[in-house]
């Protein structure tokens, strides 16, 4: 397994993600911003393309997802602190 | 016939009672000659807060922000981080 890449990934989604929530409570004070709305969009967008990539190749990013049909992997795939 | 008493005077202790004594005296020395009066001060208003708007002008890189703890620039060290 390429760990490093898997890192790379992940650590892209945590960036985007971090970027999503601080737009979404700077437009809870600025409903009307249109150029935040729209990199909020951007974000939640890149968010949705990064997870799927990310699954695709490792498996779902949290317990509650598809875990394979013959075998448990969930329990397989690293640990965060493992990456 | 009725007593006047104040039973629970007689739990404190003669420091604390002294305590109270010199805050009624203060309080007292507050209102007849610390006390703004309102004739004089009638011109003036009471304090008012305030936070500048916040405008979304520019942003760090998603990696830059997550580091950061912060999207906005100017929101970045406004408070130093303690040693």
């Amino acid at each position: 397994m390429n760990m490093e890449k898997q890192m790379v990934l992940l650590r892209q989604i945590q960036e985007m993600e971090f970027v999503a929530i601080e737009l979404q409570l700077y437009l809870d004070t600025h409903p009307c911003d249109q150029d935040a709305i729209n990199d909020y969009n951007c974000a939640i967008e890149k968010i949705d393309k990064l997870m799927e990539e990310y699954t695709a190749q490792y498996g779902s990013l949290s317990a509650q997802g598809m875990h394979g049909y013959e075998k448990w992997l969930w329990s397989d795939s690293p640990w965060p602190w493992e990456l | 016939m009725y007593k006047k008493s104040a039973p629970h005077i007689d739990t404190i202790e003669p420091e604390t009672q002294k305590m109270l004594t010199d805050e009624a005296s203060a309080d007292s020395v507050w209102k007849e000659e610390t006390r703004p009066s309102k004739q004089v001060h009638s011109n003036m208003v009471l304090g008012h807060s305030y936070v500048p708007w916040q405008v979304y002008t520019k942003a760090f890189s998603p990696k830059e922000a997550l580091m950061r703890g912060t999207l906005f620039p100017e929101l970045y060290g406004v408070y130093p981080i303690p040693e």
